[in-house]
């Protein structure tokens, strides 16, 4: 063996020396850090061990797995708790094994809120921890500590971003996880809830980025799932999501102005509704006599009408045998508290005198609020009295004639508000009135002057015009027992106290424009016509007035309506005015023209009057002057003559029916009546044709008349039957005619001369044949009659007043409608007087060559039926 | 009366079995190192036995493999996995496992122990027996890396993500390192030395 080779086995084994050496470092190294990661052991003690497998349970944090429990040993001197030896690594370890560590168990769970530890069905239970604090170096301050005590429930995660509040509540009724909501979208959710001095305070997180929304001011109440609101104004129900249907729920709201809250653990009441929001935290006691099944906090208060505050409790002390309500304000309705305040309940009522009670029915008993002067002095207690309070007012007494239906607490209306309440009514003895005494809001004072008229209000008004068309219907307490309403036309009067109560507001309309200025007249109709309340008076077609009213007057038997007139216009208004209908549209149709009269749109649906002053320096007319009404302003103007025509018949006659004379209108029929089996018309006739009114002018009717004979007079076929006049010589004058049934002759009251012809035949003689002298008219025949004993006829015949002195006493007169035709071998020969006679006929007349005296009125000649030829030759010499 | 080769002036080439009528450093024929005994053999075997020694005490207190499952880390030691499969009833894979890694291992590591104490204390009359022992040993020695087998198998195939996962344990290496030992420490030892003082005697 060389020594090399020795040198080198010795190395060798020298090397091996080294392995067991290495190992025995390896192995120190690899248990020490295995036993070092390993980890430290703490005991935490748990009241219930459930659901912990040693050697299995795990202790996390936040999901990541840092130690595993090492065993569990039941408590020796208390056999309800157990120590659990948890083994955590060694890293965590230093962060955990220190003072105020929490642990706490993690279970599966499923509620309704929160389906939470779900992984924890695959692995088992685990234990949950959380250290003290949230950064390695804030730990590193705490004490090292190995025992700690397990923990019920999570705790908040301290170091969650986000905003922590705290919610304190009477009622724990909310459950973890329920949510937090601003405006229905969920910010946050409850995480814990505990009783601390008999409270419940929630702990709620505002998640990081909604965490601006909590400010100073924010106001938290409860979101029940489901509100139902009802009342009489409607129901309306709400609901909320299903978490808070179930859960229940926060909602808050902040004011925009509010400060941003920067600091955790701000502890905001929790409202039960949020109406609650903003009640004076004050409690303001009510003593009451009996509970009246107020209920808390569903009973409100009310202010004017306005949600005021609420019922919060109601107690009942039996020693004092009184009844406590206490109620809440909000801010701003209990600085309006003061020592004058008056707290009324208002209970429903279904009595007729408590109708205002009705609200009450929907909203259950609430309480009226009412504020007095403010004097900022709150009491201690106020008293819930049970009847308005008494109104601090001034009285008025009213008096009224009829027996009003008026009762204690009825109230005074002035454009539908109401100022004032009924305070007694009294029947007065010695006068038979009836008094009622009112209390009027001192505010509303200044409405009532001694120019201030009452009226009692009646349950529904309707008036119709076109000027205005309105129902009123009173308030409903008013529609079943009355109330008083009034008006004051005159802002500037004397105040008055005793006022008169009238029945209606028709009475006091007049009252106002007696009050006004104007003046009350009255007008006596035969029949009212379609005139009525409220109709217009027009003057020169301005409104000057109103019909007010009308009666009937028993004894004259006819109808007074009362009109009021415009203080401008009565003046107006004297002996010589006139009133006349203006109702409607006249259309006055006659051959000459058609005329539409109206005075205004109004008229011609309403009618109305209107008046005419002939002499404005006329006298006055004292109130007790009946005007009398006429039919238009023709009549009315005393342009017109009246007179009347009596006839059998009507004849179809209308008012209206022109009066013609000669073809052209004079006149027309301004009314017909009855009087003793004869129709009466009284035409009205224009002035200037005041000369037809002859004692013998002869008035006939026109009237359309189709038959063989020809077609008479078509235009009455449009127009009507017309009257005509025929103007008689007479030199007096009457107004009262009957009427001609026969139209009398075109000559009718012409000047001339009228002899009378006896003749054998008429012939073909007819009226108005003519007559001639030497083929010249003369005249015509007037009339003919027979003669008295049947022996001849009798023509009158009328000659024309310049050819009178042509008839002489021997004038002979022939009918020269009888020509000669003499029919011979030669021819026929026709001798006639003229083409005319042989058509229409006629009277020819000659003069002997010695005439005699010019014949008289009335003379009676002979009518031959030829004429003699010789008589042809005649030539006298005629002079007049 | 027989003859080592050490009494016989010969040595033989353990590499390719020639035999050399003179003792010789290098085989003339393969060039391998001559040694009529293992150099130090004793030692060595002592030294890798008792480093297999140290490595087993890591490999079986800590865990041979770490089973995460739903990220639940259960770490097993190779004793837990033994009665974890006898509590499963699965004793045939609990015994192979048993054997395989704990009895064959500690066999070994006895048998090695038993050799150098007969070697060193001359109990020559013991040798027979404890030549048999070595056979064994020489003779499991291939198979004691089952337990690595199964380990690095297990980890090759568990590897379901969050579903599960095994991971080898720091036992692992330890008992790998163990096992080499004890293979080392057995190829160490010259079974020759047994007989060397029965001879003498």
């Amino acid at each position: 063996m060389s020594q090399e080779s020795i040198k080198k086995r010795k190395s060798s084994i020298l090397i091996v020396w080294l392995v067991p050496l290495l190992a025995l470092v390896m192995t120190g190294w690899m248990l020490y850090k295995h036993f070092d990661e390993k980890g430290v052991d703490i005991i935490v003690k748990f009241d219930s061990a459930k659901g912990f497998t040693e050697g299995k349970t795990a202790l996390n944090y936040k999901g990541i797995k840092i130690g595993l429990v090492k065993s569990i040993d039941v408590n020796p001197e208390n056999l309800d708790e157990f120590f659990v030896t948890i083994t955590i690594e060694k890293g965590p370890a230093k962060l955990v094994a220190r003072q105020g560590t929490q642990f706490w168990k993690v279970e599966p769970k499923v509620s309704i809120t929160e389906v939470s530890g779900l992984d924890t069905l695959l692995s088992g239970s685990y234990i949950e921890v959380i250290p003290i604090a949230n950064t390695f170096d804030d730990i590193s301050k705490g004490t090292h500590q190995y025992n700690f005590i397990g923990i019920h429930e999570k705790p908040i995660d301290e170091f969650s971003k986000g905003r922590y509040i705290k919610i304190s509540s009477q009622k724990g009724d909310l459950n973890i996880g329920a949510p937090i909501l601003f405006k229905k979208f969920l910010v946050g959710e409850i995480l814990k809830k505990e009783l601390i001095d008999r409270e419940i305070i929630y702990t709620a997180l505002i998640e990081d980025k909604y965490k601006n929304l909590v400010k100073e001011d924010s106001h938290f109440w409860n979101l029940s799932g489901i509100e139902l609101k009802a009342s009489l104004s409607g129901i309306k129900v709400e609901l909320g999501n299903i978490a808070s249907l179930l859960a229940g729920g926060v909602m808050f709201d902040s004011p925009e102005s509010s400060s941003v809250v920067t600091k955790n653990h701000k502890v905001y009441p929790l409202y039960k509704t949020d109406d609650d929001i903003g009640l004076n935290p004050n409690v303001i006691t009510l003593r009451a006599e009996e509970g009246y099944s107020l209920q808390s906090d569903m009973s409100a208060i009310y202010f004017n009408g306005i949600h005021a505050g609420v019922v919060k409790e109601v107690e009942y002390h039996p020693n004092r045998d009184m009844t406590f309500v206490k109620i809440q304000l909000k801010d701003e309705f209990y600085a309006l508290l003061n020592h004058e305040s008056y707290f009324k309940i208002v209970i429903p009522h279904l009595s007729l005198q408590e109708v205002e009670g009705l609200d009450a029915i929907a909203r259950g008993p609430y309480i009226k609020l009412n504020v007095g002067e403010r004097l900022a002095e709150i009491k201690s207690e106020y008293i819930l009295n049970t009847s308005d309070k008494e109104v601090d007012g001034f009285e008025i007494v009213l008096k009224s004639q009829k027996a009003v239906s008026l009762k204690k607490g009825v109230g005074i209306f002035y454009k539908g508000f109401e100022i004032g309440e009924v305070t007694s009514v009294k029947l007065q003895n010695s006068t038979n009135d009836v008094i009622v005494k009112a209390s009027i809001d001192k505010k509303s004072s200044h409405l009532i002057n001694s120019s201030s008229l009452f009226y009692l209000q009646s349950p529904l008004e309707f008036e119709a015009s076109l000027d205005h068309m309105y129902i009123k219907s009173a308030p409903i307490s008013s529609m079943i027992h009355g109330g008083i309403s009034f008006i004051t036309p005159l802002v500037k009067a004397n105040k008055g106290k005793h006022f008169e109560l009238f029945e209606g507001y028709s009475k006091v309309m007049s009252r106002r424009y007696l009050l006004s200025g104007g003046e009350q007249f009255i007008l006596l109709l035969d029949e009212l016509g379609s005139l009525s309340k409220g109709d217009p008076i027009y003057y020169k077609n301005i409104k000057a007035g109103e019909v007010m009213g009308y009666n009937y007057d028993f004894d004259k038997n006819k109808i007074s309506v009362e009109l009021y007139v415009d203080e401008k216009f009565s003046k107006l208004v004297n002996s010589s005015t006139h009133f006349y209908n203006v109702s409607g549209v006249q259309i006055e149709m006659n051959r000459d023209n058609i005329s539409i009269q109206t005075q205004s749109l109004q008229t011609i649906v309403q009618g109305g009057l209107a008046f005419i002053t002939l002499d404005r320096e006329a006298k006055r007319v004292t109130q007790s002057h009946k005007f009398k009404l006429y039919s238009d302003v023709h009549a009315a103007d005393e342009k017109d003559i009246i007179f009347e025509i009596k006839m059998s018949r009507g004849y179809d006659l209308k008012k209206g029916s022109a009066l013609i004379y000669k073809d052209m209108k004079i006149g027309r029929v301004s009314s017909l009546r009855f009087e003793a089996d004869e129709i009466v018309a009284k035409v009205s006739l224009l002035r200037k044709h005041e000369n037809i009114l002859k004692s013998d002018s002869l008035f006939y009717l026109e009237k359309f008349e189709a038959g063989l004979g020809g077609i008479k007079n078509a235009g009455a076929a449009v127009f009507g039957p017309s009257i005509h006049v025929s103007i008689g010589g007479a030199l007096d004058t009457q107004k009262e005619f009957v009427l001609s049934l026969e139209k009398p002759s075109p000559f009718y009251g012409k000047k001339g001369l009228r002899i009378v012809v006896k003749g054998d035949r008429k012939s073909s003689l007819k009226q108005s044949s003519p007559v001639y002298y030497r083929q010249v008219q003369i005249g015509s025949i007037e009339s003919y009659v027979l003669g008295s004993n049947a022996q001849n006829v009798e023509l009158t015949l009328f000659i024309e007043d310049k050819y009178r002195h042509l008839v002489r006493e021997n004038s002979i007169f022939y009918n020269a409608t009888a020509f000669g035709m003499t029919i011979g071998l030669t021819g026929v020969k026709i001798s006639t007087e003229t083409v005319a006679t042989m058509m229409k006929g006629g009277i020819g007349m000659v003069i002997p060559n010695e005439p005699e005296g010019q014949a008289q009125e009335g003379k009676a000649f002979k009518l031959h039926l030829k004429p003699k030829s010789d008589w042809f030759e005649f030539s006298p010499e005629v002079t007049r | 009366m027989i003859k080592s080769d050490i009494e016989a002036q010969k040595i033989l080439c353990t590499h390719c079995g020639l035999l050399f009528d003179e003792v010789d450093e290098v085989c003339n024929r393969c060039g391998a190192d001559l040694h009529q005994r293992k150099d130090n053999s004793l030692v060595k075997t002592f030294l890798f036995a008792i480093s297999s020694l140290i490595f087993l005490i890591p490999a079986n207190l800590l865990p041979i493999m770490v089973v995460t499952s739903l990220g639940n880390k259960d770490p097993g030691t190779i004793m837990g996995g033994v009665i974890y499969f006898f509590h499963h009833g699965a004793y045939g894979i609990g015994a192979v496992i048993f054997i395989a890694s704990i009895a064959v291992p500690a066999f070994k590591l006895s048998v090695l122990f038993y050799l150098l104490y007969i070697v060193y204390w001359n109990k020559t009359q013991k040798a027979y027996g404890a030549m048999k022992y070595y056979r064994i040993i020489s003779f499991i020695g291939k198979w004691s890396m089952l337990d690595i087998f199964v380990v690095a198998l297990m980890v090759a195939m568990v590897q379901f993500k969050n579903l599960a996962t095994i991971n080898t344990g720091e036992a692992a290496l330890a008992f790998a390192l163990a096992v080499v030992m004890t293979m080392i420490a057995t190829e160490s030892f010259d079974p020759r030395l047994l007989w060397d003082k029965r001879e003498k005697k």
